[in-house]
């Protein structure tokens, strides 16, 4: 257990059933929508913080159960650009929450506690405040050799800003890379993406709404499952976890 | 009636609930993956083209309902680029229903002009048939002054193939001195889309029970209400419909009304000069190649 990985919690009859889940093709790349956090709040009648710390509590437990159902990577949104309109209390409340788990990582590695995950931040990095970018680039060098699991945050992100800026980037490498309009394809262009190595999504998770929100808008192309999970995300079981997964297997081709 | 669009038949219960939705939010822009045509032929043992028929025939009634409920824009995935992948005889059999299918709107001129109709083809035209293409061509040109109903039917089409063309025609500007680095943004990149003016899906829905996207308009994609339904495509009913809009109507209280759009690094009126020719030309040079494609190929 450490601060992005949770103890095992599931009951005898969760590890049944993911049991079987587990015989079936598992995703090897999962994208999790976290969404409803300030509503769960609401809903308890406490501040906005404390419903995205019990989303990042449910993170924590979502990492686990992917790690034992042996899913190796996973992207997350957890924050988006129009996050940056949000008002300035809930704002600062929002960096500290993401903040605090990124020092956390560093501490434990200081001690040599290693997760054996390894951190990416996808995102539009100008636009992160500079201190939690140095916390953030930090945790992405000292893990960048880490092959357990992969877990990519996207921060400051919006899936139409990461494809222009990779255009952007692939402009700017033109000349000396001696690239033409002819060279560009599928192949050549997703090394401009942020994730990397490119790794196809095979499952895209939404709670709360039925929406993409400009997550992942290349990544999702044409094989990606789709599920749509009702409950807020802090709400989200094993239970529904096991459903996304079983989406997934429904629908592989 | 034409063979694109139905007559109104709807019941009084159908107008009654239309009506109570149309109190609230209607979706302006509607995409359709008209999924199931095939898996409803073998059900009864039809052949697969068939299937696709019926399929026709159900998108005819659908457009009808849309226009009734005052969407302004529907987007349709009748062919995509992977598609080309299955047997000769059902691709061959696809390509002489479109072009059966644009023939007649070609013979139903008033009717379309009537109805208010413009459609408008998008995909990678290098991959389709010549003699359709012609069709497509004609039938673009024929209607684009129309403006009740805009029907875009996305052939030979995958949403990666529209975006690498948009950020090739990009490249070639750069490339030409059209444009510099940093006029490419957002905006840019959305206006050298085929789909233009810029129009995001408000509400998609997918039938046949699978749950992706397959490749369908993911640019314009990012705040749609998505509803996936188990009913094959030509099962699709007017109560499927109206509860699609419900689940658009449900979600749009949350949608999110900022427009985030990327600030352009370079604002000074020598980059808006250099932005505006570049998207002035694209647009002539497509209603230039449409209107070479309408002519008769002669053979090289």
């Amino acid at each position: 257990m450490t601060t992005w990985v949770s103890a095992d919690n599931r009951s005898v009859a969760q590890k049944l059933a993911a049991g079987v889940v587990g015989i079936g093709h598992v995703p090897k790349h999962v994208a999790f929508v976290m969404d409803g956090n300030r509503r769960f709040a609401r809903g308890q009648k406490k501040e906005v913080k404390h419903g995205h710390k019990s989303g990042f509590l449910k993170l924590r437990e979502v990492i686990r159960w992917c790690m034992d159902m042996g899913i190796s990577e996973i992207t997350v949104y957890a924050f988006s650009i129009y996050n940056f309109e949000r008002d300035p209390e809930e704002l600062k409340g929002l960096l500290e929450v993401i903040k605090g788990p990124f020092a956390a990582v560093l501490k434990e590695r200081q001690k040599g506690i290693n997760d054996g995950i390894r951190y990416q931040i996808v995102g539009d990095l100008s636009l992160i405040p500079p201190d939690m970018m140095d916390v953030m680039q930090k945790v992405m060098d000292i893990s960048k050799n880490d092959v357990k699991f992969n877990v990519n945050v996207a921060f400051a992100y919006s899936g139409r800003r990461e494809i222009t800026n990779g255009l952007k980037r692939l402009v700017g490498e033109m000349r000396d890379k001696k690239i033409g309009p002819n060279d560009v394809n599928e192949f050549l262009f997703q090394n401009y993406m942020q994730i990397y190595p490119p790794t196809k999504l095979d499952l895209f998770v939404r709670t709360g709404e039925s929406r993409l929100s400009d997550f992942l808008l290349w990544e999702t192309d044409d094989k990606a499952v789709i599920s749509f999970c009702e409950v807020l995300w802090p709400d989200y079981s094993y239970w529904n976890f096991l459903g996304s997964v079983f989406d997934y297997q429904g629908n592989i081709i | 009636m034409t063979t694109w669009i139905k007559d109104d038949e709807h019941t009084w219960v159908q107008k009654f609930c239309k009506n109570i939705l149309k109190m609230g939010p209607v979706p302006k822009h509607v995409g359709f993956i008209l999924d199931g045509n095939r898996r409803y032929a073998k059900g009864r043992n039809m052949e697969s083209v068939d299937g696709h028929k019926k399929g026709f025939d159900k998108l005819s009634e659908t457009l009808r309902w849309c226009l009734d409920l005052g969407v302004e824009e529907v987007t349709v995935y009748a062919f995509s680029i992977e598609n080309f992948k299955r047997s000769s005889e059902e691709v061959n059999g696809l390509m002489m229903l479109a072009k059966e299918k644009f023939e007649k709107l070609l013979e139903e001129k008033d009717e379309i002009h009537r109805i208010g109709v413009c459609i408008e083809v998008i995909g990678d035209w290098s991959l389709v048939p010549s003699d359709l293409k012609q069709l497509m061509a004609k039938a673009m040109i024929m209607t684009k002054n129309n403006s009740k109903l805009k029907l875009r039917v996305a052939f030979a089409y995958t949403a990666r193939n529209e975006m690498l063309r948009g950020v090739n025609s990009l490249i070639t500007g750069v490339s030409d001195g059209e444009l510099v680095q940093d006029d490419v943004s957002e905006e840019m990149l959305e206006d050298a889309f085929q789909i233009h003016p810029p129009r995001d899906l408000d509400l998609l829905v997918r039938t046949s029970g699978e749950l992706r996207l397959s490749d369908f308009l993911l640019w314009q994609s990012s705040e749609t209400v998505i509803c996936f339904t188990d009913v094959l495509w030509p099962d699709f009913t007017y109560w499927h419909l109206l509860a699609a809009v419900f689940q658009y109507q449900i979600n749009y209280l949350s949608l999110s009304k900022m427009d985030l759009k990327q600030q352009d690094v370079n604002q000074c009126s020598e980059s808006e000069r250099r932005k505006a020719n570049f998207s002035d030309r694209i647009r002539n040079d497509k209603w230039a190649t449409l209107a070479l494609d309408s002519e008769p190929q002669v053979a090289a």
